[in-house]
C-alpha cells in the first residue's frame, strides 16, 4: 500500500521537470492503470459531467480548476494503493474527497487487509479515510512484526496527509507512557513545540479545545490550535491536534470528524503499545523457555510403578517457569515422595528447583526417613536460600512398601491429605514446621502412620485450593475434599483429571494466578474398582442431557467388558434402564434441588466386577421424602382411567425399577446419590 | 429433537418427533401437542420410530396430550416405539394405558374405526 501526498505545485513542477505537461501526465496514468484519467486547465472538458464532481464508476484522475481560485485534485487508486495529490482550501473540498475514497468500489487495496475481518459491512460506511487508514495501520502493526521505529514512517505520512486534506500548517501527535517514555510526531519544530506544551496543558477528555496559538511569534500571521485528549487507556496518556491559519471556526461536521480521527489515534497507540508489551513478553518467555526445559528434564519424566503402591503426579505452571515442583523416587522397598513450591517464579526459581531435586535424589541414598531427608536438603540449599533471599515450602513422604508404614514432614507446605478408605476418612497431615530459608536450621517434627488397603495420601499446592471464581469465592479445601472423598477411582490420573476439571469449573475462564501441583499415593484395595469415570456438569436442561448421553456412552463401552458373555438383547436392556436412570436422576436434581437455578453436580460411574455403580452429589435444597417416594398409582391392565393418571412423577418410579439399589442420603449440606445395577450375565 | 407434523385427514395430526425427547426438549414437544386441538385436530398418532430416547419428561408430555385430546373426545395413539422408548413405557406401566400400533396404517385405521 502506498500512499503519497504532494503539494500541487510540487505535482505540477515535477511534472513540467521531467518534460511532461499535466495532460501527458495523466495519459500517462491512463496507460499505466488502465483508469480513466483527466487533466485540463482552465474550463473543464465538456465530457465531464458538471452536476457532479466525482464520478464514482471511473477510476479517475482529474484536476479540478476553478476561474475564482487555483483549487484541484487529483486521484489514483487499484489494487495497489491509492496515490492522492490534492489543494483544498476549503473543508467541503475535502470531505468530498473523502466520500470519494469510502464510497468507491475500487477502495480494495485499502480494503485487503480487512476483508477476513469480521465486519466487512462497517467498512463501506462512509467514515473517514484517514481513520480508515489508521484503522489498517493498527492491523498490520498487530500482524506484523513491525517495530515502532517502521510505524514512525508511516506516521509522519499521515500527519502529511492529514494536514493537507485539512490544509493545516502542522498537524501533530504525542503520547506517553507510564508517565516515562514519550513520542511525539509532528511536521515542524513549531508543531513539537505545541505537542510538548498540550501533553502537559491536556484538554479535558472528550472536549475539543480550540484557541489562539499560545506560541504565535509576534507579528507573525495568527494562527489558531485545534487540540483533544486521545481517550487511551492507562498507561498510555496522548494529545492529537493541529495548527491552522488565521482565526479558524469549526462546522460541527468538521469537530465530529475530527473526534472520531482522535478516536482512531487512540486504537492506533493502544494497538502498538500492546504490540510492545506482547514482544517484550515474548522475549521473556523465550529466556524462560530455556530455564523450563533445565527443569523439565530435572522433573521425574516416568513414575515408578509396581505391585502393591500406585504413583500420580500433575504440575501445571501457571507462568512457563512455575515456583511448584516434585519427585518421587524408589529406593529398594522405599518409596520416596517430595511436593515443594519456591516463593517467586523465573529462571531464579527454576534453577533453586533444580538443587532441591539434586539434594533429594542425593539424601535418599543414605537418609532413611522423611525428617532425616529434610535435614540433608536443607543443609544442601541453605546456602543459597539465604543467598537469594527467598523460602521454599516442602513435604516429604516416605513409605516403606514392605510394611506401609510411612514418616512424613511439611517445612511450611500446604496440609497433605491421608484418605483412609475403609472409614471414609480424612485425616489432615499439617505442617511440622516453617518454610526452609526462615531460619538456619529448623528443627522438625515427624508424624507416622501405617496405611491400609485403599489409603490414599494426597500432597498438593495451594495452586489447587486457592482458586478464585467469579463471585471471589475459593474452591477451598471443601471443594478439593469433596472429589477425594466422593469416590475410590479405578486410576488416581481419573481423580487428578476430576480435580482438574473442578478447578477449570470454578475457574470459569479467569486466568489462573498461581501453578497447580498433585501427588498421589495408593495401596490398592479389592474394592478398588476396575474401571471408574469421574465427572462434573452444569445442572441446566442441556447439560444433563449432555451429561447423560456421556455417561451412557462409557456404559456401552464398558459392557463390553463386563458383560461380554451377555446376549446383545441383555446389553440393550441393560445400557437402556440404565441411560434412562440416569436420565430421571440428574432431571430430579436440576428441578428440585436445584429448582432449575444453575448449579453443579459432580459425581462418579465405577464399574465392578460384578456391577456398575454410579455415585451423584449436588450441593442444592434437601428433597423432600413426598418428591422422592411419589408414584402414581398402578393401573390395573385392562380398563385404565386416564383421567386420573399423573402428569408427573414417573421419573423416580423409573429410576427405583431401572437399576438394581437404589440410595440417597443427605450429608454434609449435599444431596448424595447412588444407583447400583448388576451386569447382565450370559448363560452358562 | 426436532417433529413433523402431518396431516392424512384434515382431523387427524401425525406428529413425528426425531432424536432424543429429554429434559432438554421435553418441553417443545409438550408445547406442540397441546396446541394441536385449536388446530382442528382431533385425533393424535405419534409416530415414535425415529424418537431414540426419551425419558419422564417426554412420558409426561405425552400423559398431558392423551389427557387433553380424551377430553375433547379424540384419540391419542403411538406407533413403533423403538426398544429403548418401550423400555420407558415399560418401567412406568405406561405401556398398558397407551394404544401402541406397529405401523402408521393400523393407527390411522383404529382413530377411523375407533376400535382402539
Amino acid at each position: 500500500m502506498a500512499v503519497m501526498t504532494d503539494e500541487p505545485q510540487t505535482g505540477l513542477a515535477q511534472a513540467a521537470s521531467a518534460g511532461l505537461s499535466w495532460q501527458a501526465l495523466a495519459e500517462a496514468w491512463r496507460r499505466a492503470t488502465g483508469f480513466t484519467a483527466y487533466a485540463w486547465e482552465g474550463t473543464p472538458p465538456p465530457e465531464l459531467p458538471t452536476s457532479q464532481v466525482w464520478d464514482m464508476t471511473t477510476r479517475a484522475v482529474w484536476a479540478w480548476p476553478s476561474p475564482e481560485a487555483p483549487r484541484w485534485f487529483f486521484a489514483r487508486w487499484d489494487d495497489k494503493g491509492l496515490a492522492l495529490s490534492c489543494t483544498t482550501t476549503t473543508a467541503a473540498l475535502a470531505q468530498a474527497l473523502v466520500q470519494l475514497a469510502f464510497n468507491h468500489e475500487q477502495m480494495r487495496a485499502l480494503q485487503t487487509q480487512r476483508e477476513q475481518g469480521p465486519d466487512r459491512t462497517a467498512w463501506a460506511k462512509p467514515l473517514s479515510l484517514s481513520q480508515n487508514f489508521l484503522a489498517v495501520l493498527c492491523d498490520t502493526l498487530q500482524t506484523v512484526d513491525r517495530p515502532l521505529l517502521a510505524a514512525q514512517g508511516l506516521i509522519n505520512e499521515i500527519l502529511t496527509w492529514m494536514r493537507d486534506i485539512f490544509w493545516a500548517r502542522d498537524v501533530f501527535v504525542a503520547i506517553e507512557q507510564n508517565n516515562q517514555t514519550r513520542h511525539i510526531f509532528a511536521l515542524s519544530p513549531h508543531g513539537r513545540t505545541l505537542a510538548r506544551y498540550y501533553l502537559h496543558n491536556m484538554p479535558e477528555p472528550g472536549h475539543l479545545l480550540i484557541e489562539p496559538d499560545p506560541f504565535n511569534e509576534p507579528g507573525s500571521a495568527p494562527s489558531t490550535v485545534i487540540v483533544q485528549t486521545l481517550p487511551v487507556n492507562e498507561p498510555l496518556r496522548g494529545i492529537f491536534g493541529m495548527q491552522v491559519a488565521g482565526e479558524h471556526e469549526l462546522s460541527e461536521d468538521e469537530k465530529q470528524r475530527l473526534t472520531m480521527l482522535g478516536r482512531q489515534w487512540a486504537a492506533f497507540w493502544e494497538s502498538l503499545h500492546r504490540y510492545q508489551s506482547q514482544a517484550r513478553t515474548h522475549r521473556l518467555e523465550q529466556e524462560l523457555r530455556v530455564a523450563r526445559q533445565i527443569q523439565d528434564s530435572l522433573l521425574p519424566r516416568q513414575l515408578p510403578r509396581g505391585p502393591g503402591f500406585e504413583v500420580a503426579a500433575f504440575l501445571d505452571p501457571a507462568s512457563i517457569i512455575g515456583g511448584d515442583f516434585y519427585d518421587v523416587q524408589k529406593v529398594g522397598s522405599r518409596l520416596y515422595m517430595m511436593l515443594g513450591d519456591v516463593a517467586g517464579k523465573g529462571v531464579p526459581a527454576a534453577m533453586l528447583i533444580a538443587m532441591f531435586l539434586v539434594a533429594f535424589r542425593s539424601a535418599i541414598h543414605h537418609a532413611e526417613d522423611a525428617l532425616s531427608i529434610m535435614h540433608e536438603v536443607h543443609k544442601q540449599v541453605a546456602h543459597e536460600l539465604d543467598r537469594l533471599d527467598t523460602f521454599v515450602t516442602l513435604a516429604i513422604v516416605v513409605v516403606d512398601l514392605d510394611d506401609r508404614t510411612f514418616t512424613y514432614v511439611n517445612a511450611g507446605h500446604t496440609e497433605s491429605y491421608w484418605l483412609r478408605w475403609q472409614h471414609r476418612q480424612v485425616r489432615s497431615l499439617p505442617a511440622t514446621g516453617l518454610p526452609l530459608g526462615s531460619l538456619p536450621l529448623e528443627d522438625y517434627e515427624q508424624l507416622e502412620g501405617t496405611l491400609r488397603p485403599g489409603d490414599i495420601l494426597w500432597l498438593y499446592s495451594d495452586g489447587v485450593t486457592e482458586v478464585t471464581n467469579r463471585e471471589g469465592y475459593l474452591l477451598g479445601r471443601s471443594g478439593l475434599l469433596d472429589i477425594l472423598l466422593a469416590t475410590q477411582p479405578a486410576h488416581l490420573e481419573q481423580q487428578i483429571d476430576a480435580i482438574r476439571r473442578a478447578v477449570a469449573l470454578h475457574r470459569d475462564g479467569l486466568p489462573r494466578e498461581d501453578d497447580m501441583a498433585l501427588l498421589a499415593f495408593r495401596i490398592p484395595s479389592p474394592e478398588v474398582p476396575q474401571l471408574s469415570w469421574t465427572f462434573v456438569g452444569g445442572s441446566s436442561m442441556l447439560d444433563v442431557s449432555a451429561l447423560t448421553q456421556q455417561l451412557a456412552r462409557h456404559t456401552r463401552s464398558w459392557l463390553h467388558t463386563f458383560a461380554a458373555s451377555a446376549s446383545q438383547e441383555a446389553r440393550d436392556n441393560f445400557l437402556f434402564a440404565w441411560e434412562l436412570a440416569i436420565a430421571e436422576l440428574l432431571t430430579n436434581i436440576a428441578r428440585h434441588a436445584y429448582h432449575a437455578y444453575p448449579g453443579r453436580i459432580q459425581g462418579s460411574m465405577l464399574a465392578y466386577p460384578d456391577r456398575l455403580v454410579l455415585e451423584v452429589w449436588d450441593y442444592g435444597e434437601i428433597l423432600e421424602t413426598d418428591v422422592l417416594y411419589y408414584a402414581p398409582p398402578d393401573t390395573p391392565n385392562g380398563d385404565v382411567d386416564v383421567e386420573s393418571l399423573s402428569d408427573e412423577g414417573y421419573g423416580l418410579m423409573i429410576i427405583r425399577r431401572a437399576v438394581d439399589r437404589w440410595s440417597y442420603r443427605r450429608r454434609l449440606r449435599r444431596n448424595w446419590w447412588r444407583l447400583e445395577k448388576y451386569w447382565p450375565r450370559g448363560r452358562r | 429433537m426436532n417433529v413433523k407434523i402431518e396431516h392424512p385427514q384434515p382431523n387427524i395430526a401425525v406428529v413425528r418427533p426425531k432424536g432424543r425427547i429429554d429434559a432438554a426438549t421435553s418441553s417443545q414437544f409438550r408445547d406442540l401437542l397441546r396446541r394441536l386441538p385449536s388446530q382442528g385436530v382431533e385425533h393424535v398418532i405419534i409416530d415414535l420410530r425415529d424418537v431414540s430416547f426419551m425419558d419422564s419428561s417426554g412420558l409426561s408430555a405425552l400423559v398431558a396430550g392423551l389427557k387433553l385430546i380424551r377430553r375433547k373426545g379424540g384419540a391419542l395413539v403411538l406407533v413403533g416405539p423403538q426398544p429403548p422408548v418401550r423400555m420407558a413405557l415399560q418401567l412406568t406401566m405406561l405401556d398398558r394405558v397407551f394404544r401402541i400400533y406397529n405401523s402408521l396404517r393400523d393407527a390411522v385405521a383404529a382413530v377411523n374405526g375407533r376400535h382402539y
